[in-house]
């Protein structure tokens, strides 16, 4: 029953920073104007993006499905419990069709499909100092939790789930910067304070005990806004 | 033969042309049938009046063939039917009646008529008539809501000037112009957008003026004193460039005029005299035609039984160098075009039978099927073999290509489907192989077309032929895949309506002759189901999957497979092979068991955290937690 108790932590992560725009800090004590303004707190995130995720053990997606990644398309929620303090949950969905492998190592006629859909519960820091800051670098780390399964057309199927880690590091790019009429026009209709089409490079690391061993770096491309 | 030239004689190819320009080819087409009066619709069909027997004559300019005659006497447009008119819709105006009743006919039909089909099924749309008799050329121009026609009628002592105001096929209204001008003669002439009518009134003298195909438009008089006295006059399609013929002086003459709108918003014209061009002889008609493809703005004219021509430079006529296109009788010429859309200007003399084809465009005759116009696939023949060959002949031009068109929309852009291109020789003569199995069974308009760019502008030639193809066509992408103790057959039949069955045999007999597939289950076709399989009736462009089970890992099996149609022609496919073996899914590769472990109470098991796993869980847990304890603290 450990894995309730490490499940109920992660909840209560969760609460803990969704608590933390509840109420906004005090008031500091009046400061010299700056010419530089500070980046205004952000509440929420939302990002829509595509992955490929390069498998380290590629030699059976290769030979099955005639690549060596997957490529999830995902979603991604953000909550700011603090100024720059991330803490983001993701879901994504893979599907790959390919064919299973004779004794030959040839390339057989019956097809395998395989879904992945891998989850992502992550806590990440993003270097947003600025008002309008044009690139925004981000690092984190969170944990894995994926999903599996395997549909055979003439064997049995298959599925299961594998446990692990990820770290990642990721570079922004404000895209309100290049089009600031159309950030009036999100802000005013959507409350959408900044858009970027952000770059992440995410390596992680899944359970290997036994069968199929999702370790591997992934490249994603999104577009993430903040409200 | 319908589709041989040289049986119909209706192509000798005649030099007429040989100025700077590129119009050195002219064919004449014998249409069997007195010319009285020329139009060409739709940039395809070239309709002739025979007066004396009361027909019309059709002509596809898009495959160089004659369409039946069609018998006007059944219209009931009175005794005979004297003129045609013909704008850019489908519809056909005639006259008959003394020449005072006008009909109209839709010839939205001749779209859709195949090969060798006759013109049937015409019937009057409508008729109106005038209280005078029709004297001369009418026009149609149009406007983007309606079609006018302007008709020039005489009373006897004076003339009138009537537009009829067509909608979809249905007048309007009519509008009656000179009424009050006692008008001694009219000549008439049009661009896309205006009708220009010169007239000598007794009232005003001689004055031009310009009408629209609009009924809220009131006509335009220009200049009243420049055109006393003209034998002819021509405008270019865009109505910029007016020439007349004039009559005035000892030396006859060309006036060049510059037509142009007045400033907005006033919607009336006016025009510059530019220049004169000196003639041996007064021009009686003239013409301003451009051609697809080609710069410059010709002025073609009757210089007694000459027909020449004379290159515009912009709105000015040269200072000479007019040639000569050809020489005829000296009588009326009638001069029909469809030079702007597809570079081709068609001329015949009255009382005539044949025309001729003005153009620079590269000439494709021959054209052949030397397989026969019906292509059926022998019985017991091999599919390899079967092919066809086509062959034409062309006077010049650097590429061609053949295509498939649909439904006969043989226009001067490219058909749909390119079946082969290539480059010419010096040869003049193409022969092109061509495999039936990459047409589906029915007929096809195989269009022909001869280039001498690969970019516009360009000149085309064009021809086409029909072919029918009846094929039983093998499948398409059939493939024999192994499985454990398994054979995928997977095809996909081709878009054939008459496919009867599809016959799959199997079987380890790899010394089966490839026409006898049934003698390859002799030894080895037992699996599930047994050999043959039997596909009654399939369905067009469907994909099939055959699995064969209960077989021999390790052993060779072979596949073929026979299709037959609802003919009774059947064709073998190729033979394919493969050895069927076990076969390891990811899961297996891997060793992967499956189940939940991550999840514990789902999957049954039990889970231990990895002290990696803690630290990513659970670090990120205390730092927020000591975040907020030390904010707190400041508050």
């Amino acid at each position: 029953m450990r894995i309730r108790g490490w499940l109920f932590c992660s909840v209560m992560i969760l609460g803990l920073s969704l608590s933390g725009w509840a109420k906004e800090p005090k008031e500091e004590k009046a400061k010299p104007e700056k010419t530089i303004k500070p980046e205004p707190k952000s509440n929420f995130s939302f990002e829509l993006g595509y992955q490929q995720f390069y498998l380290s053990e590629k030699e059976i997606f290769d030979a099955v499905f005639g690549r060596e990644y997957i490529d999830p398309i995902g979603i991604r929620f953000g909550a700011f419990p603090l100024k720059n303090l991330e803490v983001a949950l993701g879901l994504g969905y893979s599907w790959n069709k390919g064919v299973g492998i004779g004794t030959g190592g040839t390339p057989s006629g019956e097809t395998v499909r395989m879904t992945i859909i891998p989850v992502q519960l992550e806590l990440g820091y993003r270097f947003d100092f600025k008002e309008e800051q044009l690139l925004v670098p981000s690092v984190g780390v969170g944990g894995d939790w994926w999903f599996f399964k395997e549909d055979n057309e003439f064997a049995d199927d298959v599925e299961g789930d594998k446990a692990g880690w990820h770290a990642f590091a990721g570079i922004g790019l404000l895209l309100d910067r290049i089009d600031p009429s159309g950030r009036f026009f999100l802000e005013k209709e959507w409350g959408i304070e900044n858009v970027f089409l952000e770059f992440t490079v995410r390596y992680a690391e899944m359970n290997t005990e036994n069968g199929f061993d999702f370790s591997g770096t992934g490249y994603s491309l999104g577009l993430r806004m903040e409200f | 033969m319908l589709f041989l030239f040289s049986g119909l004689g209706f192509f000798a190819s005649i030099l007429l042309y040989a100025g700077a320009s590129d119009f050195r080819s002219s064919i004449q087409v014998n249409l069997g049938a007195k010319v009285n009066h020329l139009a060409v619709n739709q940039d395809r069909f070239l309709i002739s009046l025979d007066k004396a027997n009361q027909k019309l004559k059709f002509f596809d300019t898009w495959n160089w063939r004659n369409i039946s005659a069609f018998d006007i006497k059944s219209l009931g447009l009175g005794d005979t039917v004297e003129w045609i008119a013909v704008g850019q819709s489908k519809t056909l105006y005639l006259a008959g009646g003394s020449k005072r009743k006008i009909g109209w006919l839709n010839l939205a039909d001749l779209d859709s008529l195949e090969f060798g089909e006759s013109v049937s099924g015409l019937t009057l749309e409508g008729t109106t008539t005038l209280p005078y008799s029709i004297s001369g050329q009418a026009w149609v121009i149009e406007s983007s809501t309606a079609e006018c026609l302007f008709v020039p009628a005489d009373t006897g002592s004076r003339y009138h000037l009537y537009r009829l105001y067509f909608q979809d096929g249905v007048l309007k209204n009519r509008d009656e112009y000179m009424d009050t001008l006692i008008v001694s003669s009219i000549k008439l002439t049009a661009s896309k957008e205006y009708v220009f009518a010169r007239y000598y009134s007794g009232v005003f003298g001689a004055q031009l003026s310009a009408y629209q195909c609009s009924l809220a438009y009131t006509p335009t008089v220009l200049d009243p004193t420049s055109f006393p006295s003209i034998l002819a006059l021509g405008i270019d399609e865009y109505g910029e460039k007016l020439i007349s013929s004039d009559t005035t002086t000892l030396a006859p003459k060309l006036k060049a005029y510059k037509v142009y709108k007045q400033p907005s918003p006033s919607k009336m014209l006016d025009f510059d005299l530019i220049n004169d061009f000196n003639l041996s002889h007064p021009a009686k008609q003239l013409w301003v035609k451009k051609f697809y493809g080609e710069e410059e703005v010709l002025v073609f004219f009757r210089e007694e039984g000459d027909f020449r021509a004379l290159s515009l430079d912009g709105n000015t006529l040269p200072a000479s160098g007019d040639r000569l296109v050809g020489s005829f009788s000296d009588t009326s010429f009638w001069l029909a075009e469809s030079s702007s859309a597809d570079g081709y200007l068609y001329l015949a003399v009255e009382d005539s039978k044949t025309v001729s084809v003005i153009t620079a465009n590269p000439r494709v005759y021959n054209l052949n099927l030397l397989s026969g116009a019906t292509i059926i696939t022998e019985p017991g023949g091999v599919i390899e073999s079967d092919t066809f060959r086509i062959r034409f002949n062309y006077d010049k031009g650097r590429y061609y290509y053949l295509a498939d068109c649909p439904d006969f929309a043989i226009k001067h852009n490219d058909c749909e489907k390119t079946l082969s291109y290539g480059s010419l020789g010096s040869a003049n003569t193409v022969e092109i192989i061509l495999s039936a199995l990459a047409l589906n069974d029915g007929k096809h308009n195989l269009g022909v077309f001869v280039r001498d760019s690969t970019s516009s502008p360009l000149h085309q030639g064009r021809n086409a032929i029909q072919a029918e193809i009846d094929l039983a066509p093998p499948p398409q992408n059939f493939s024999l895949k192994f499985g454990d103790e398994k054979i995928i057959i997977e095809f996909k039949s081709p878009n054939v309506a008459d496919l009867a069955e599809y016959i799959v045999y199997y079987g380890t007999n790899d010394s089966a002759p490839l026409d006898q597939p049934e003698l390859l289950d002799d030894t080895g076709g037992d699996g599930e189901p047994n050999s043959p399989i039997t596909i009654s009736y399939p369905q067009p462009n469907k994909e099939y999957k055959i699995v064969v089970y209960n077989l021999v890992n390790g052993t060779t099996y072979y596949a073929q497979i026979r299709t037959e149609d609802k003919g009774g022609k059947y064709a073998i496919s190729e033979r394919k092979n493969t050895i069927p073996q076990e076969v390891q899914t990811p899961s297996e590769m891997a060793g992967e068991k499956g189940g939940f472990n991550c999840l514990g109470s789902i999957a049954g098991t039990k889970r231990e955290l990895k002290a990696s796993e803690f630290v990513i869980w659970v670090c990120p847990a205390i730092v927020l937690l000591i975040i907020k304890i030390r904010l707190r603290r400041r508050r």
